[in-house]
């Protein structure tokens, strides 16, 4: 399965991307979702404030997988900044870090424009059969 | 959560109170991302340079919160005496402790 969805550039995308989200893989674990709603939040808010102009989203879906990516036409790259406890920003991209199962940056194939990406495995942790999470 | 169909700002909502010792109860209810951290933040008051006593700050209604909702957070804590959390999920949790906000934004049990 592959959704996308396309957002203009004005903070009210974030939340609006964060619910399609949040609707397009409703059905599976809640702990997935709430992670996917954050990271999806964090990227949509990078998005917004370096992109340049709309972003677009894609999610892609398979049973052991799905991953997100947003796609903008800023240039620069973006930074996981490590920020201090008290500094005002920079943890963005260091929650997409931690919570993901991997991230990553591909820049577009010509022109300024990059797409931002994560991934989370939905295959169950035990029962080793591997229905257990089929649905 | 909200459906998709519904365009405006997240919905986010702040209570505050000061119980009997004086400490201020922040409660904080809804989403809080980038698109009404602002609006919260003009609610709670906080003027720069305006220091507060001890903070308790609970977020037992604020069913999402992002980066910029712990930006807020860190603002609240720079300009407290003292701040607690209160009722923190997990997933919450493990941001803060993933970012290293923990240590100045303790949670209480």
């Amino acid at each position: 399965m592959i959704v996308q969805r396309a957002f203009p550039r004005t903070a009210d995308s974030v939340p609006a991307a964060r619910h399609f989200v949040v609707d397009t893989v409703n059905d599976i674990p809640k702990e997935i979702v709430d992670r996917v709603a954050l990271m999806v939040s964090e990227l949509a808010t990078n998005a917004i404030r370096h992109g340049g102009t709309d972003f677009e989203m894609r999610i892609k879906r398979t049973n052991d997988e799905l991953s997100v990516e947003i796609e903008d036409s800023g240039d620069g790259a973006p930074v996981v900044r490590h920020a201090r406890p008290r500094d005002a920003s920079g943890r963005g991209l260091h929650i997409v870090e931690a919570l993901s199962d991997a991230w990553g940056v591909r820049n577009a194939n010509r022109g300024a424009g990059k797409t931002v990406w994560f991934t989370l495995s939905l295959a169950p942790l035990t029962g080793g059969g591997g229905n257990e999470g089929a649905r | 959560m909200a459906t998709i169909d519904e365009v405006g700002p997240a919905k986010a909502n702040v209570d505050v109170s000061r119980n009997a010792n004086g400490t201020v109860i922040v409660a904080l209810s809804g989403e809080l991302d980038i698109s009404n951290v602002e609006l919260i933040r003009e609610q709670l008051g906080l003027g720069i340079g305006q220091t507060l006593p001890a903070v308790v700050v609970d977020v037992a209604e604020l069913s999402f919160m992002d980066s910029s909702g712990i930006a807020l957070l860190v603002q609240i804590a720079g300009q407290a005496g003292q701040i607690t959390l209160r009722n923190v999920s997990p997933l919450i949790q493990r941001v803060l402790t993933a970012t290293g906000v923990n240590e100045i934004l303790p949670a209480a049990p």
